[in-house]
């Protein structure tokens, strides 16, 4: 099967690079439903990447693969230079600590039976980092997301989500990672709140050194934090590259549609999304987005497009873009 | 004359820890044909307001004030109007499409279980309305979709069965609570689209619950943005961004990230947390998270008022409850 190409990664150093990843699950009747198909990226250390699209597109399945939850079903995960399906069980759990995630619903996040403390300082006993972590610096990393550190025998229950989703924060930063994956971190709260753990997160991103994978539905929150965004139909890359590019200038037809969508984004878009989502059990040929695309063509049903470069960080993949492919080396 | 007229609505729950007063105070009208917006967060007391109109709060609950709809009270009508009032006059959509509907019913039983019941229509006279009803939520293919259960259609689709059958009897009022919220961004805008244009087809009255400003912007004809259980604005949709007066309300809007910003733009929050509402009222609910709150903010309850020339008996006054508004009314107030 033809892919759709690995033009969008950059050369250097990439602190996490993914090639050709496949994640399929097991559907009806011995049947294979592929949420991810072929998609490559690169993130490089101290980036933020965000992840958009519907749901149903494989952005969480995409990230999840990286940290092996499921293993992706083939491709390469390349973190600081492993290649992390070669490492023995072991070798793997010792990096999960460098690999954090936070998620969306924070409630259901945390242990409902257990302090705010033993949820926070739990990895920090399992890996006997008693050295590093002292209790002294707990309690403070505990008030550096936002909770008074007198509230810490309190249980999930006693504090708000918002206040949830810090004590997430806290407890995959407790561990020292480098990369923190946020699945949906601000869809479960409230608006007022949302700004909050927006500030929250840009403020421990340059505290700890943080590189980010940041994946939501919301586009005017991944505008808001990404440097580089992905977009993603169908398990299919769509459009990647500098986030201002994306927003500014999207030449995917899909991203257009998807940003003309936002309540309030001014954008008039005549070629506005037709039709349902295909079953990802089924997906269509050629392109997977022609059959709701307005400028899809007798090509598109057919040959999957391959990445063009259309500025210096900004690749599509699409037959008919709305915008010209350029040359940059 | 207004279709619904609240007024002085108060809903207070007993609870074995003592009351919790979810709304306070809350007037609004909508018209015949109107969208009227009522936006607010977890906790503002938006959907107990519309609940409280709908019979649908448990018996903990204590409601207080008026709600006439075409000169009927509300909350005292005869069992027997109630069983035809709601799903005929007034009808209502929910946030979650999926428990909204039955799982092991088809979708065409479901949508002609209303018709049969309150208009007494045959079967197939039903099934006709069934198929008619989907063709209007723009469902293509209704007639085969009748077979089918809610798992079998998305989330957008399962949304548009729902709106079918609030429909089903030509309600004048639909009442939708956050029922895009459960969606993706272009599904949400097909189905904004879609109560945008039933409303002008079926000259239906609409409220639409959000938590996002951005959702009733452009459509609705009145926004009242509720906290705390309060009405804290609430105005023609245009006056309320225009000249935004509550603190809150420009709070609201400052803290949602925009597309037009550049990325890395720092946002401001609203700090704190919503109020407890077990407390009984005393002070503005917002105050504690407000900037511009003054001494009298604490210790009062800032009475709702106009702004201007804006009688309260126009059409749609312009409304805040606040002691250091922050638009037009800012100034009158340093004048006078």
């Amino acid at each position: 099967m033809v892919g759709i190409g690995q033009e969008s990664l950059r050369e250097g150093e990439s602190l996490i690079r993914v090639e050709n990843l496949v994640v399929e699950f097991p559907g009806p009747r011995g049947s294979k439903l592929q949420a991810v198909s072929d998609v490559s990226f690169d993130v490089m250390a101290g980036e933020t990447l965000g992840i958009v699209g519907e749901s149903g597109c494989g952005k969480s399945t995409t990230a999840k693969a990286v940290i092996r939850m499921p293993p992706p079903t083939s491709g390469t995960v390349r973190y600081d230079d492993e290649d992390l399906a070669a490492l023995t069980k072991e070798e793997l759990r010792s990096r999960r600590t460098d690999l954090q995630m936070i998620f969306q619903d924070p409630i259901s996040a945390l242990n409902p039976r257990r302090s705010v403390w033993d949820i926070i300082s739990e990895g920090v006993e399992i890996w006997g980092t008693h050295g590093v972590w002292t209790d002294a610096r707990l309690t403070e990393l505990i008030s550096s997301v936002g909770i008074d550190p007198q509230y810490r025998d309190r249980k999930p229950f006693q504090f708000s989500g918002g206040q949830c989703q810090r004590i997430s924060i806290a407890r995959a930063l407790a561990l020292d990672p480098k990369v923190l994956i946020c699945d949906e971190p601000v869809s479960a709260l409230d608006v007022s709140v949302q700004a909050q753990i927006l500030n929250l997160l840009d403020d421990l991103k340059t505290e700890h050194d943080l590189t980010m994978l940041f994946i939501s539905h919301d586009l005017a929150v991944v505008r808001n934090v990404s440097d580089r965004v992905l977009v993603m139909y169908l398990g299919r890359v769509a459009e990647v590259g500098d986030a201002d590019a994306i927003f500014d200038n999207p030449v995917h037809p899909y991203t257009q549609a998807l940003l003309s969508a936002v309540p309030g984004s001014g954008i008039d878009n005549d070629g506005s999304l037709s039709g349902e989502l295909p079953s990802p059990l089924d997906p269509p040929t050629g392109c997977r987005f022609h059959t709701r695309c307005s400028h899809a063509t007798d090509v598109c049903k057919t040959t999957v497009p391959e990445f063009r470069q259309f500025g210096k960080d900004h690749w599509a993949a699409c037959h008919n873009p709305q915008g010209t492919p350029v040359d940059i080396t | 004359m207004a279709l619904l007229d609240v007024t002085n609505l108060a809903v207070t729950f007993k609870t074995p820890k003592g009351p919790v007063y979810a709304v306070s105070d809350v007037s609004f009208a909508v018209g015949k044909g109107e969208a009227l917006g009522i936006v607010g967060e977890s906790g503002s007391g938006k959907s107990v307001t519309v609940k409280s109109l709908m019979g649908l709060l448990p018996r903990t609950a204590k409601v207080e004030g008026t709600a006439v709809y075409d000169g009927e009270d509300v909350f005292n009508l005869p069992k027997s109007r109630r069983k035809h009032f709601y799903g005929v006059d007034v009808a209502m959509v929910f946030q979650n499409p999926m428990t909204s509907l039955n799982p092991v019913k088809r979708i065409g039983e479901q949508l002609m279980e209303g018709m049969r019941f309150h208009r007494g229509l045959s079967r197939a006279d039903a099934k006709a309305r069934a198929i008619e009803l989907l063709d209007l939520v723009r469902i293509p293919d209704p007639s085969s979709r009748l077979r089918q259960y809610p798992h079998e259609l998305s989330g957008g689709m399962r949304q548009r069965v729902v709106i079918a059958m609030a429909l089903a009897n030509d309600p004048a009022l639909l009442i939708a609570d956050e029922p895009t919220t459960a969606l993706d961004v272009t599904v949400q805008r097909d189905i904004l689209d879609l109560l945008d244009s039933l409303r002008a087809d079926l000259d239906m009255a609409l409220i639409l619950i959000t938590h996002d400003l951005g959702v009733v912007r452009d459509r609705t004809d009145n926004i009242v943005v509720m906290y705390g259980g309060r009405v804290m604005e609430s105005a023609a949709t245009e006056d309320v961004f225009a000249d935004t007066e509550h603190p809150y309300t420009e709070a609201l809007q400052s803290a949602i990230p925009d597309m037009s910003m550049p990325r890395g733009t720092r946002l401001d929050p609203i700090p704190g947390s919503p109020p407890d509402l077990a407390i009984a009222p005393r002070s503005c609910p917002f105050a504690p998270r407000c900037n511009y709150a003054s001494d009298e903010c604490h210790t009062s309850i800032p009475a709702l008022r106009a702004v201007g020339d804006t009688a309260v008996d126009a059409a749609s006054p312009h409304l805040f409850a606040c002691f250091n508004p922050r638009g037009v009314a800012a100034n009158e107030g340093a004048s006078a």
